[in-house]
């Protein structure tokens, strides 16, 4: 079921006078959580700065289509999990790659950050969740930094409880073997 | 950074190496990204909805005109207000205002209407009296009470007189009543009738 305080802003973002104060709470209360959820896919600030955007203006135009037998966080990471994806499939799109192109850019884009330390070990992570594929980074991310239930997962991404667990266990298997060997 | 006993120790299960690597954000965030986010965001959507407030129509139009139209350029006394609204609730006060119930207009179109009616019927009933037979108008007029008297009087009266009042007051419906009356089979025919100019050419002739 819907929380109570989420379910008070959706009856404000109903009424027409209220419709933007109401919008202002949702981006208030969930900006943080969406927006790093989505920087973990994306890697540099700018790009997940222009998701984000795009997921809230998402938010606001089909609002009105929420069904309260869900969560609205569920619904909102369901829409920025689609959008990261789908920006990262453009992004491919747009680059002349070689075979493994894709991943070495997102490495690359880590290695380049001002901060990135090759020895400490939360970089090494950030390195190895980046040879992932895709949707099982997602699984990775949603279970180890949001610690997601795999319920609430499994209505995110669609997906079975069985496969997301199998995804999680495949994903922290490969990122164990990066880190010994890297 | 308090973590979930169950999805710690599923880690644990997973790979000891992995649950061992502090849980934190390695990215880094521009200073007050989070608090102008909001404001960011509600702007987009409404430039592309296309909906503005006067102030930031104005402000896209012209800021500088935005940052003078900001003042009031005329000034009132400090007062003016308070004593404005003590004197419109004075006057409220005087004279109640005049209550006009819908009802009642409603009620003047119906009696209007009504009365217009009652003239129309008036004119119509008129208009049927004055088309009575020239006959009844000559008993009214004489003060003939019945058809006796009237007979009595019109049998006094010279033919002359009769024929020649008929000829200047009798109605087109007279004649046409007159008309229905006379059946032409019962009539005379022509060979009965004297040629009155062969008539007198004889009689002066001879």
């Amino acid at each position: 079921m819907i929380q109570t305080d989420d379910l008070v802003i959706l009856t404000m973002f109903r009424i027409p006078e209220s419709r933007e104060k109401a919008f202002a709470l949702i981006i208030r209360k969930y900006q943080e959580k969406l927006y790093w959820h989505v920087r973990r896919m994306v890697v540099e600030h700018e790009d997940a700065n222009d998701v984000l955007q795009n997921v809230f203006i998402k938010v606001w135009r089909s609002l009105d289509k929420f069904r309260e037998d869900s969560q609205l966080y569920t619904w909102l990471y369901k829409i920025a999990s689609n959008e990261s994806l789908t920006f990262l499939d453009q992004k491919k799109k747009r680059q002349v790659i070689s075979i493994d192109g894709h991943r070495v850019d997102l490495t690359d884009r880590i290695m380049a950050d001002k901060d990135f330390d090759v020895n400490k070990a939360e970089w090494k992570l950030q390195l190895a969740i980046q040879q992932l594929p895709e949707k099982q980074r997602i699984v990775f991310n949603l279970r180890y930094y949001e610690e997601m239930p795999y319920a609430t997962m499994s209505e995110v991404l669609e997906t079975t409880e069985g496969a997301l667990k199998a995804s999680y266990h495949h994903a922290v298997k490969k990122i164990e073997a990066f880190i010994l060997h890297h | 950074m308090n973590r979930n006993i169950h999805i710690e120790n599923e880690l644990k299960n997973l790979s000891s190496r992995v649950a061992e690597i502090p849980v934190q954000h390695t990215f880094t965030v521009p200073e007050k990204y989070f608090e102008g986010l909001e404001q960011s965001i509600i702007s987009r959507i409404r430039l592309e909805e296309g909906i503005i407030s006067a102030a930031d129509e104005i402000q896209q139009l012209s800021p500088a005109l935005a940052q003078i139209i900001q003042k009031n350029t005329y000034t009132v006394d400090s007062d003016f207000f308070d004593k404005k609204s003590a004197t419109l609730a004075e006057i409220s006060k005087k004279k109640p205002a005049h209550v006009v119930h819908f009802q009642l207009r409603k009620l003047a179109y119906k009696i209007a209407i009504a009365a217009s009616f009652v003239v129309l019927v008036g004119l119509a009933l008129l208009k049927a009296y004055q088309s009575n037979s020239q006959v009844d108008l000559v008993k009214q007029g004489l003060a003939l009470q019945t058809d006796d008297q009237f007979n009595e009087y019109l049998a006094k009266l010279d033919t002359d007189e009769i024929l020649t009042y008929l000829k200047h007051h009798s109605l087109p419906s007279d004649k046409e009543h007159i008309g229905s009356m006379i059946d032409a089979a019962s009539l005379p025919g022509e060979d009965a009738y004297f040629d009155e100019t062969f008539l007198d050419t004889l009689l002066i002739t001879n």
